[in-house]
């Protein structure tokens, strides 16, 4: 392995390869801060311009989209509340918080941070394990997948603050949008009324923004609009508690973000809210997760960096994409004449390995750039808000426009804003919403093809796979695990009775979960208005 | 709703008051309404394919009407039990504008809104980034009084940052409007 890395690397340390590496990052990062203009999109409309490119540089410009592209999706999602991507949905809770709170800087830099070492993590399993981790994901089936997809949906409990039905009711909806446009199995339209732009479905980028970008902006004016942050510079720094907060936070974001990333279509998407699930479980400071907490940036954030590589697994060792932006990448290695597969490694090892080679360089330069920067790009807060809020909305629908050249896209945009808006007022959680809507077309399509599998059965195929049983086992503990941790406690303490219910209600919620408003804040994005985040940390 | 304004019974104590708000009422009824909706409009698709697998009505049949069944339940808990509004932001803030600074949020907010739905029809004629920028001008002369070398600053500006990241850095096809040369280079 040591020789194809080296022979990666000196393929890839190119001065032509470093500089169109950096540019890819460069061009990645801007792409990603503009709403709308994911990095899918980024690097179809860029492939054009890479075709007189010899392949390896052009793959590596392009790559670097990729990662640039994930990462600066964040930036916008912590400061002003507008993910780039729906991967940096989860940013958004904490990190917009942090940002109000004066800490952006902190915000920025430890996604920054988090980002690299989930990436290099990543890439040492990607150039070490590929072939065995391709081997696991060629395992999983439609009947594996649908059970995944069933584990994602069971996160919707996470972010249903207290109230886990409202939870259930808003991922439901997120489903049932999902479920407009044309069927996976069968290619019925459904809900579309003969209007041929409803044919693709409601897209869920251009929902997000609307509920996000243009949600937080009129609940903003409704508030009386924030002020301008004026932090310290000192508060722009992390301090010696965020990095130790942040290790372990950034180890679990890695590790899902990387298991999800190895599965074909499980997307950085799912992985980035499964990260936050684990959290709201597993942290020490999961009470404070919702209200600026560093581990609800840096986790979600890891397990985006961390799937977007593993994304490269499925994709390269199989020719299977891992997502969305991994299938316009494979559409390009064939647009070079390249054809991806268990073969690739051995017919084109310089390829390979420097295109390998390139994402270390490229998350080297990504942290390079992004770190010193994270101060920087912080001052945007200083802005009078009634400037910023009309560039919010431009930059917000001339993105939205740019996804599929439509003004569909602008109307969803619009009308979602104002539904994001009476979410928040109504302080219902939009996170559940999401969740629906992306995992919706992911569980559906698992469904119809194990259903397609077992001749129209599902359950046997699932009970006859140890693996989805296993994943199944998982989804139920996240459901009725809470419940019954409590009713053991309560049983050994003898006073589940006048205790119990006033400290529980029907929703299964317990005290420690509602005091403080955490969870409901998580799930409620920028609707922060009662919950004073907690001080900045001390500088090291 | 959510975590921070769990119903609870009245005598949990929590210093605010207990009571249905007609406002979360509506939103409950309206989630039930959306589910029967996607529900009847399922019975237009199969529910199995001919080979019988899933088909196109399964998945909008189901989610539909679990919707339409958890709204109710959460409409009838509403309106029976109220929530306790612990830390919500909705009646407290309110309740911290005083009557004049409401009725001047609510028009900035119409007002706002109001533009928002006018850009989108404009679009078509104007342009986007002419149409963008006109929004701009207004929001920050008509609605925030900003100074106008500000304002047009900032509309100008706005205006030349997105032609050059969308237009000519990214290449991507923005609608013209009026000013789309083919329209007037036609014969």
């Amino acid at each position: 392995m040591i020789d194809n890395l080296v022979v990666g690397f000196s393929a890839a340390l190119t001065p032509e390869n470093l500089f169109w590496c950096f540019v890819g990052v460069l061009l990645g990062t801007v792409i990603g801060i503009l709403p709308g203009l994911g990095s899918a999109t980024g690097v179809a409309i860029l492939i054009p311009v890479t075709l007189t490119f010899d392949p390896l540089t052009a793959l590596i410009m392009l790559a670097g989209i990729y990662h640039g592209s994930q990462f600066g999706a964040t930036t916008t999602a912590i400061l002003v509340a507008t993910p780039g991507e729906a991967s940096s949905v989860v940013s958004t809770f904490d990190g917009y918080r942090m940002a109000r709170a004066g800490r952006a800087g902190p915000a920025l830099a430890i996604s920054a941070i988090g980002s690299f070492t989930a990436a290099f993590v990543a890439l040492i399993a990607l150039t070490t394990l590929a072939p065995i981790f391709a081997d696991i994901a060629l395992g999983f089936g439609p009947p594996e997948i649908l059970a995944v997809m069933a584990l994602g949906l069971c996160t919707i409990v996470v972010f249903s603050g207290g109230n886990l039905l409202m939870g259930a009711a808003l991922g439901l909806v997120g489903v049932l949008i999902s479920s407009v446009g044309v069927d996976v199995g069968s290619g019925t339209p459904r809900y579309t009324f003969d209007q041929v732009g409803l044919f693709g479905g409601l897209p869920y980028v251009e929902v997000m923004i609307g509920l996000f970008a243009i949600g937080e902006l009129l609940n903003q004016l409704h508030r009386g609009m924030a002020t301008p942050i004026r932090a310290r510079f000192r508060d722009l720094l992390l301090t010696r508690e965020d990095l130790r907060r942040s290790a372990p936070a950034t180890a679990r974001g890695t590790l899902v973000g990387f298991v999800l990333g190895c599965l074909p279509g499980a997307g950085t998407t799912l992985a980035s809210f499964m990260a936050y699930g684990v959290e709201k479980r597993f942290s020490r400071n999961r009470a404070q997760l919702g209200t600026g907490a560093i581990e609800g940036v840096v986790a979600p954030d890891a397990a985006t960096s961390s799937g977007s590589n593993a994304n490269f697994i499925p994709t390269l060792v199989l020719g299977v994409p891992g997502g969305a932006t991994t299938a316009v990448l494979l559409g390009a290695f064939l647009v070079y004449g390249i054809q991806p597969g268990p073969l690739l490694f051995e017919n084109q090892p310089t390829l390979v390995w420097g295109l390998l080679a390139s994402f270390f360089i490229g998350n080297a330069i990504l942290l390079l750039l992004n770190l010193p920067l994270a101060p920087v790009f912080a001052q945007l807060l200083r802005i009078r808000y009634s400037i910023l809020y009309p560039l919010i909305i431009v930059t917000s629908l001339v993105g939205a426009y740019s996804i599929k050249n439509s003004m569909l896209s602008v109307w969803i945009v619009i009308v979602f804003g104002f539904v994001g808006y009476a979410m928040k007022r109504l302080n219902l959680p939009v996170a559940p919403l999401v969740l629906g809507l992306v995992i919706g077309p992911l569980f559906e399509t698992a469904l119809v093809q194990t259903s397609a599998l077992g001749e129209g059965s599902v359950l046997p195929l699932l009970a006859s796979s140890g693996t989805a049983l296993a994943i199944l086992g998982v989804a139920l503990l996240l459901i009725v695990g809470p419940a019954a941790v409590r009713a053991l406690r309560s049983a050994r303490r003898g006073d589940g009775g006048a205790n119990g219910h006033n400290n529980t209600d029907t929703t299964g919620i317990t005290e420690a979960e509602t005091s403080g408003s955490t969870d409901g804040h998580a799930a409620n994005d920028g609707a922060d208005t009662v919950h004073q985040p907690p001080p900045p940390e001390r500088q090291s | 709703m959510s975590g921070d304004a769990t119903p609870l019974p009245a005598s949990a104590g929590t210093g605010g008051a207990t009571r249905a708000r007609p406002s979360v009422l509506a939103a409950h009824a309206a989630l039930s309404v959306l589910g029967a909706l996607f529900l009847l409009g399922s019975f237009a698709y199969p529910f199995t394919a001919e080979d019988g697998t899933v088909g196109p009505g399964a998945l909008p049949r189901v989610a539909g009407l679990a919707l339409a069944v958890i709204g109710v339940v959460l409409l009838y808990r509403e309106a029976r039990t109220g929530t306790v509004l612990r830390g919500d932001g909705h009646v407290e803030e309110d309740s911290g504008h005083s009557a004049e600074e409401l009725r001047a949020i609510r028009r900035k907010l119409a007002v706002v809104s109001a533009a928002l739905v006018c850009t989108g029809a404009l679009i078509p004629f104007l342009g986007i980034l002419p149409a963008l920028a006109v929004l701009t001008l207004f929001l920050t002369i008509g609605v925030e009084r900003l100074r106008w070398p500000v304002a047009l600053t900032a509309s100008v500006g706005v205006l030349v940052v997105c032609y050059l990241l969308f237009v000519v850095l990214l290449r991507v096809p923005l609608p013209l409007g009026v000013f789309d040369p083919t329209l007037w280079s036609a014969p």
